[in-house]
């Protein structure tokens, strides 16, 4: 999909845009079959639609105005306008009624003569008054009614209109037949609206949740009709990678279109080369999403981003400083409660008072991480090791796609670029067995040149992170002595399996670096030991989710293989 | 039954609301002018539109809302505007040459008036055009009655924009209106508004500045109504539930208005959608959660921002505290609302319970002398989202 199509659906033909509205479609009939049934002889129920960017809203809209323009009940009397986000010039009543008369010269051909004729009405008091009721006089001169799309609502229009504007808003609304106004608005995400106005009673408000993983499933499904037949994705084979997608993308439509494709095709990782462009194409959403929030919120927004896992209010509040001095936790809760209403970010209740707060969408918090990556430290690919973390779940696939990547390289098309970025991610993951490195090291410098290869992650450093110095456990130093990190967590596995879960602990604790080396494992253990900390087990992620599971599902194999055993 | 939940109810959308109108006729019929008061979305607008629409013979209703209006010749000049472009007036033109002749010549007159005025810079007295218009209603015709909605807002406005004195002009010459030789015993008033209209005149006035008027109060709807209207809600979306759940979903409700009846009748509709199985009670306890969903803010907002309004400052923390302990402790004695007013340094307080309990707020349990919710769905709204 273009991307001109994918910010703007109207641009999209109709037919197109109506062959593939496969999601809100409750939405949708549920409010269309409000304005077929409704013949306005009364001040008809508004609708106010309410989600983030890429939700689907205009579209939604889109695919209303068509299907009032396309009922034969409906046209003859009902005309359907639809203003676009980008209508800048409505910003007051009188504007509306102004750009409401053009519009009415153009369907009616007047060749201007309604809105000249407002030329009259310059200067007086009441100019908005005599505006609205020359506007009615046409309607009902014509037998016609209007019935308005407006996108971006909130933010255009009604953030703008004065006091005054506002109550006469209400008696326009309480009196006026002839309007209908169905609007969409963005603004949730910073809840700048203040629904104390009394004409929000007029308004029905519909929001917009994040797709499903059945809706995602439709979804993609419906979008690649359209494919040829080679580019196709095989869905059946990749329904696990579909839930995972809806997952990351918090089922943000904009963000399932743009990464699908990309993501889903591509059976050797190739297409990671492209990831960086891909989340790049994102960032005119994303960047709405946090310039859309107030300052304070922006703030807490950056700390729990750059954090990546769940975070307390304590903790964030211990990074913000404002004018000198530390950041109420209690005026960080209150942003925080703000920001999980909208859909900013999720909560991971605890059984204390202090819940735990993550970016709701994964890949939001990626895009972000690259974005704000610091260029001179690892953190700097750090977006793209959370990225492969989350979409190689599970162990089998993360190994899978390293060795995949290997024969990429050795094939020797692969972009020096990509190659070292990708090394780089790849050796600070978590995930990565620590057996190959040597190997994607040494492929890796072979793609590359030879004034390139000083930028080769430094592998020394690396073993000296990876063999965790001390140890007061004898297996625990044997492991270490080997350098196979892998054995180690065999063994924490095995501790598992024989119920040593305090002993575990107790070597997490005194050395928190595991933590980091072995977090499935550690949140495997987690799970074993909610009952005695079970505030410990919700800072896990979601990616993290599978990857803990089948650690546990080993613990179990374990008990049975080793049973008898002392 | 359409569930016009936000708007007025027009058409089949409304419920009959008999009783209510009777006595609205009855004091119409003594001479007096009115003063329809009741909390907020109880369906006062519903109710003049109403009659607005479907007069007793003999009638003619004019609806006004002034609630943008700002300054006092606006006022009159929106009502006579109003009153030219009516059905009302409309009719009685049609039916006697007389007053359409004495119409025409007033509209003739404004716009040369209005033209000079324009030119000039000066400003049309609306006030003597509106009692000119009057004084061509000739008794017989029948009565004419101009409902004005939102007026203490309007009273409101013209403080906030041109202060005290100019408001209590404003009343008083409202006063004035009412008690012209020309008026007087031909055109009546019924006032009306979401904000109380007695705290609003105290502020700039005297009450006797309103005395005149006769106060009649739209009430709930009794429990009978409530039942009727209610499955009439649901049948209108193929929902039929047993009357035993009617009343368990009544009993919970306790205050019977007619917007909270369209508000649970829509999520019990939601309910019923989603979950595609027959109503239960724990489905119907699941809508009242859903009533309060932070979706149906725009419904509930306004009944806690007006408070910001009606009460200034130390009031507004005082009435805030009493509301949110309320909400968490499902009541409050006299005494620890006395206490409260210490706190405060509040010291009208009577004045302060009398506007809580008329607007709807709280009610007083003379049995156990103890203030509550009138509606505890209001009190649900408070305390899931006011008191964390």
């Amino acid at each position: 999909m273009a991307d001109t199509t994918l910010y703007n659906p109207a641009s999209l033909r109709e037919e197109d845009l109506i062959a593939n509205f496969v999601v809100r479609t409750k939405t949708f009939e549920k409010i269309f079959r409000d304005i077929k049934g409704s013949d306005m002889r009364y001040p008809e129920k508004h609708y106010l639609i309410q989600g983030q960017r890429g939700m689907g809203k205009t579209t939604l809209l889109l695919r209303l105005k068509y299907e009032v323009e396309r009922t034969e009940t409906l046209k003859d009397w009902l005309i359907p306008v639809f203003f676009n986000e980008e209508t800048y010039d409505i910003n007051s009543l009188a504007s509306l009624w102004e750009k409401l008369l053009k519009y009415l010269d153009d369907y009616f051909e007047t060749d201007g003569a309604y809105y000249e004729y407002t030329e009259r009405f310059v200067d007086m008091e009441d100019y908005e008054r005599l505006c609205f009721k020359f506007l009615i006089e046409k309607l009902h001169e014509h037998g016609k009614k209007l019935i308005i799309f407006f996108d971006n609502f909130g933010e255009l229009f009604l953030d703008n209109l004065r006091e005054k504007e506002k109550r006469r808003l209400r008696e326009i609304l309480i009196e006026c037949n002839d309007i209908r106004i169905i609007g969409a608005s963005a603004v949730v995400i910073n809840d700048l609206h203040d629904y104390s106005q009394p004409f929000f009673e007029f308004f029905h408000i519909i929001y917009l949740e994040g797709l499903s993983k059945e809706e995602t499933f439709d979804l993609i499904a419906k979008l690649q009709e359209d494919c040829l037949n080679d580019k196709r994705i095989d869905l059946k084979r990749h329904k696990a990678k579909i839930d995972t997608l809806a997952v990351l993308t918090g089922g943000v439509i904009r963000t399932i279109m743009m990464l699908y494709q990309v993501l889903l095709d591509d059976p050797n990782g190739k297409a990671l080369e492209d990831l960086e462009k891909v989340l790049d194409k994102a960032t005119p959403l994303y960047k709405h999403r946090i310039e859309d929030l107030p300052v304070q919120q922006r703030r807490i927004v950056d700390v729990i981003a750059k954090k990546w896992d769940a975070v307390s209010a304590k903790e964030i509040a211990n990074e913000i400083r404002e004018e000198g001095k530390k950041m109420q936790t209690k005026l960080i809760s209150a942003q925080l409660a703000q920001l999980e209403k909208n859909n900013v970010i999720e909560k991971k209740a605890t059984t204390t008072k202090n819940h735990l707060y993550q970016l709701k969408e994964r890949f939001f918090n990626i895009w972000y991480l690259m974005r704000n990556g610091d260029r001179r430290d690892r953190k700097r690919v750090a977006w793209l090791t959370k990225f492969l973390e989350m979409w190689y779940d599970d162990e089998d696939s993360f190994d899978a796609f390293v060795k995949n990547h290997i024969n990429s390289l050795r094939s020797g098309k692969y972009l020096p670029s990509s190659a070292l970025l990708l090394a780089e991610a790849l050796v600070n993951s978590d995930k990565f067995d620590p057996n190959k490195l040597d190997e994607v090291i040494a492929e890796t410098s072979n793609v590359l040149k030879e004034d390139e290869r000083k930028y080769l992650p430094d592998i020394k450093g690396l073993t000296l992170k990876l063999n965790i110095r001390y140890s007061t456990e004898e297996d625990i130093e044997k492991a270490f002595n080997n350098g196979k990190l892998y054995f180690l967590n065999e063994l924490f596995i095995l501790l598992m399996s024989r119920h040593q879960h305090h002993f575990l602990f107790n070597q997490f604790e005194s050395h928190p670096e595991l933590k980091a080396l072995f977090k499935p494992t550690y949140y495997a253990l987690m799970t074993l030991m909610a009952h005695e900390m079970p505030n410990e087990i919700t800072k896990m992620g979601n990616e993290l989710k599978i990857p803990a599971e089948e650690i546990l599902e080993k613990v179990e194999r374990m008990k049975v293989d080793y049973r008898g055993h002392p | 039954m359409k569930n016009a939940l936000g708007n007025p109810a027009r058409g089949d959308s409304f419920y009959p609301r008999d009783r209510e109108i009777k006595k609205l006729y009855r004091v119409l019929k003594s001479g007096a002018s009115i003063y329809l008061s009741a909390p907020r979305r109880v369906g006062k607008t519903s109710v003049l539109k109403f009659i607005e629409e479907h007069p007793e013979d003999g009638y003619y209703f004019v609806y006004v809302i002034t609630e943008s209006v700002e300054s006092s010749n606006e006022f009159f000049k929106v009502i006579f505007e109003a009153l030219l472009h009516s059905d009302a007036i409309n009719k009685l033109s049609k039916a006697y040459t007389e007053f359409r002749d004495a119409i025409i010549s007033i509209v003739d007159r404004v716009k040369k008036i209005y033209n000079v005025e324009l030119r000039e810079r000066g400003e049309t007295n609306y006030y003597d055009l509106l009692i000119e218009l009057f004084t061509s209603v000739k008794k017989d015709l029948g009565h004419l009655v101009v409902q004005i909605d939102e007026f203490p807002q309007t009273i409101q406005n013209i403080l906030n924009t041109e202060g005290k004195d100019a408001a209590e002009r404003f009343i008083q010459k409202n006063r004035a209106l009412r008690h012209h030789p020309e008026v007087a015993d031909k055109i009546q008033f019924i006032y009306t508004g979401s904000l109380s209209l007695y705290p609003m005149v105290e502020q700039v006035s005297q009450l006797t500045a309103v005395n005149d008027l006769r106060p009649v109060e739209l009430q709930a709807l009794s429990l009978d109504e409530a039942e009727d209207f209610l499955i009439k809600l649901l049948w209108a979306e193929d929902l039929k539930i047993t009357p035993e759940l009617v009343h368990y979903v009544l009993d919970k409700m306790k205050w019977h208005i007619p917007f909270h009846l369209q508000l649970i009748a829509q999520e019990l509709i939601e309910v019923y959608e989603v979950e595609e199985k027959e109503i239960d009670t724990d489905a119907i306890d699941r809508a009242f959660e859903q009533v309060v969903h932070v979706r149906n803010r725009a419904q509930f907002e306004p009944y806690f921002s007006r408070l910001n309004s009606v009460f200034k400052r130390a009031e507004h923390a005082f009435v805030i505290d009493v509301l949110k302990f309320v909400a968490l402790h499902h009541e409050i004695s006299e005494d620890i609302m006395v206490d409260f007013s210490v706190k405060h340094h509040v010291e009208n307080l009577q004045r302060i319970k009398n506007i809580l309990e008329g607007d709807g707020y709280l009610y007083y349990s003379h049995e156990e002398n103890m203030y509550r919710y009138t509606s505890p769905i209001l009190q649900l709204w408070c305390r899931r989202h006011m008191c964390r």
